[in-house]
């Protein structure tokens, strides 16, 4: 059991494209919501399976027309695939503003790309001020409309509360199974663990949230195995490839933890329940991120949220999967690593979809070990 | 206990043969590496010149972006380890390693023991790496041991592209607008000083500062490197071979820890 549910995700996380194609030939309508933070409860809640984009590894021809090489990978490819027709299909697209690199992004599937349509918003940065949820909240509600016009489909406050619903035991089981992932490094090596967390993305949360707690109770039967003394914990937007996955296995290193937004971050904190009014419950669920690049915090919190991470898994290094030409990301890189590299070895790895040339990474990698093997 | 260290780089491979991690008995170059016979020849020179056969040698370390195509290796080393522990035998008191190498720079810090404390590497880029003055030297028709004392003494004229594709361009341009080769060469060393410097600086200068590596070799260019950091720089003549150094050293040193024996 815990070998097929693991085969399944592995399948769907490698191959996105098929499983969008499985569900529009069932009859489902699928939706892209262009990372980070979109609000995926309201198209759920709409009836659409939401669908991440999160590009991918491919060569960009069409998309140099509108987007520099110096965007990053995650924008670049996006592009790409809407501008070669790879997310035709999907009913609509939505996308927050939350870096120049997106709003560039945004900007080109209007000019260029008509089918699918995009929908943007944004979202505030000045998160402290009072008026910062309820601005949240218009703009999640003009989202609807939006979806509403755009497809018909209207997104009832008893169907906003069903969907916040799945979205939070999906969060709860996937915090379930991070940690248990921790304690289990022999079965759940680098490239598995982040197949489980890459194929949420592609999946409808109901059928995702049934898989994981298979597996999560297959690893709890189990004794505790650590496969391996060197423990590290990522942190990032994503944490790039299989391949690069791959390679921190090859070199002995156990994923016991991260601070990626495509992998567990995002199941930090479940919606509220408790609120009459839902779009305000996921309006406040922004309003309380901490710890991202693309969230404005007085103090930053990441480095500390990330050492005590490592800390509670017992990983002795971090790896800070630094997304290429991520201005957010970029900028943020120099303090986060100074405070990292107080307490913790640390080592960077640049994060670039486009590019297939791993023998760096591995040289970086093999080196990194060595250090901490001394 | 003999043990061999072999460098495959993307432009050189290079061997070192060495006696109980202490005595180099022999070192070997040749001006090919991965994907060509080099490796293969240059093992050859090596054990030749060392006076030993392949059966002798008690344990093969290979380094460098071929290592993982070298069958004979009994370990497979990163450059940056290999270096570092290279650097150390040549010249303890090093601290900061800069090495220049045909694909890559790198930058590492060491501690009393030769020990890697941090590095930092370039980026999938030939800026300021052998390959980018291997290009340079081909605009200017001159070979890359020439290029060194071509550009001795000469004032540097300015190249602003570190791009080894725009900086072609930008070096035909100056040769049809008559500036002396001289003077490009040294603007092309001034750029890549100024782009390896800015490397080394993001990490943190410590004397004492070696550099290693076929770039090493070019005295102006480390001269101008030198004047970037505030430092004096140290360049072994076995600069080239710290790599494959390394790597012997490493080989002797996880053989003995291992308990194996010797053949």
């Amino acid at each position: 059991m815990l070998n097929d549910a693991l085969q399944k995700l592995e399948e769907t996380a490698r191959s996105p494209k098929r499983a969008m194609e499985a569900y529009r030939q069932a009859g489902r309508p699928v939706a892209g919501c262009i990372p980070e933070y979109t609000p995926e409860v309201m198209v759920h809640a709409a009836g659409f399976i939401p669908f991440g984009l999160w590009g991918g590894e491919t060569t960009i021809m069409l998309a140099d027309s509108y987007i520099p090489t110096f965007a990053c990978s995650l924008v670049r490819s996006c592009a790409e695939y809407g501008l070669n027709g790879t997310y035709r299909g999907l009913s609509f697209i939505i996308a927050p503003i939350l870096c120049d690199a997106l709003k560039g992004c945004v900007q080109t599937f209007r000019v260029a790309v008509k089918d699918p349509p995009v929908l943007p918003f944004s979202l505030p940065q000045n998160r402290t001020l009072p008026s910062a949820a309820a601005f949240t909240a218009q703009e999640y509600r003009a989202l609807g409309e939006k979806i509403q016009k755009l497809t018909g489909a209207g997104i009832s406050g008893q169907a906003m509360r069903r969907s916040i619903r799945i979205y939070n035991e999906h969060s709860r089981a996937m915090r379930d199974f991070d940690r248990a992932a921790a304690e289990h490094t022999d079965v759940i090596g680098a490239r598995a663990r982040q197949a489980v967390f890459k194929s949420a993305w592609f999946m409808e949360k109901e059928e995702h949230t049934g898989l994981v707690r298979q597996i999560t109770r297959a690893l709890e039967e189990r004794p505790a195995c650590r496969k391996n003394p060197a423990r590290v914990v990522l942190t990032g937007v994503s944490a790039g490839s299989a391949a690069l996955m791959e390679l921190l296995e090859e070199e002995g290193f156990d994923v016991v933890g991260d601070h990626v937004y495509q992998d567990s971050w995002t199941y930090l904190h479940p919606i509220r329940e408790d609120l009459e009014d839902p779009v305000m419950a996921l309006a406040e669920h922004w309003i309380q991120v901490g710890g991202s690049c693309v969230a404005h915090e007085r103090r930053r919190s990441r480095s500390a949220a990330v050492l005590k991470l490592a800390k509670e898994r017992e990983a002795g290094a971090v790896v800070l999967c630094l997304m290429k030409f991520c201005d957010p990301e970029e900028y943020e890189a120099p303090l986060m690593l100074a405070e990292l590299k107080k307490s913790c070895p640390t080592l960077t790895l640049d994060i670039d979809q486009n590019s297939d040339n791993l023998e760096q990474l591995r040289t970086k990698i093999q080196t990194f070990r060595d250090v901490l093997d001394s | 206990m003999l043990t061999l260290g072999i460098d495959i780089g993307s432009a050189t491979s290079k061997v070192a043969v060495m006696r109980g991690g202490t005595v180099v008995l022999a070192t070997a170059l040749r001006r090919a590496g991965i994907g060509s016979d080099g490796p293969g020849a240059v093992l050859r020179d090596a054990l030749r010149l060392a006076g030993c056969q392949m059966e002798d040698i008690a344990a093969v370390a290979a380094t460098g972006y071929g290592r993982n195509m070298m069958e004979e290796a009994d370990y497979r080393i990163s450059e940056l380890s290999c270096h570092g522990r290279g650097a150390h035998f040549l010249a303890p008191e090093t601290r900061t390693l800069i090495d220049v190498g045909g694909q890559d720079a790198k930058v590492i810090r060491l501690d009393g023991r030769g020990r890697i404390m941090e590095f930092m590497m370039n980026d999938k880029c030939a800026a300021g790496t052998g390959r980018f003055l291997e290009v340079m030297a081909q605009v200017l028709g001159c070979g890359i041991q020439e290029f060194s004392g071509l550009a001795e003494g000469q004032e540097a004229a300015p190249i602003s592209s570190t791009c080894a594709v725009f900086a072609e361009t930008e070096v035909i341009s100056r040769l049809a607008a008559g500036t002396p080769r001289g003077s490009i060469a040294a603007g092309i060393n001034l750029s890549i000083a100024k782009r390896v410097g800015g490397l080394a600086m993001r990490m943190g200068v410590v004397p004492a500062v070696m550099m290693s590596g076929g770039v090493a070799q070019n005295a102006s260019l480390v001269d101008m490197l030198g004047r970037e950091l505030g430092a004096d720089i140290l360049v072994a003549k076995e600069c080239q071979f710290c790599g494959a150094l390394g790597a012997a050293l490493l080989a002797w040193e996880k053989t003995r820890a291992s308990g194996r024996k010797e053949p």
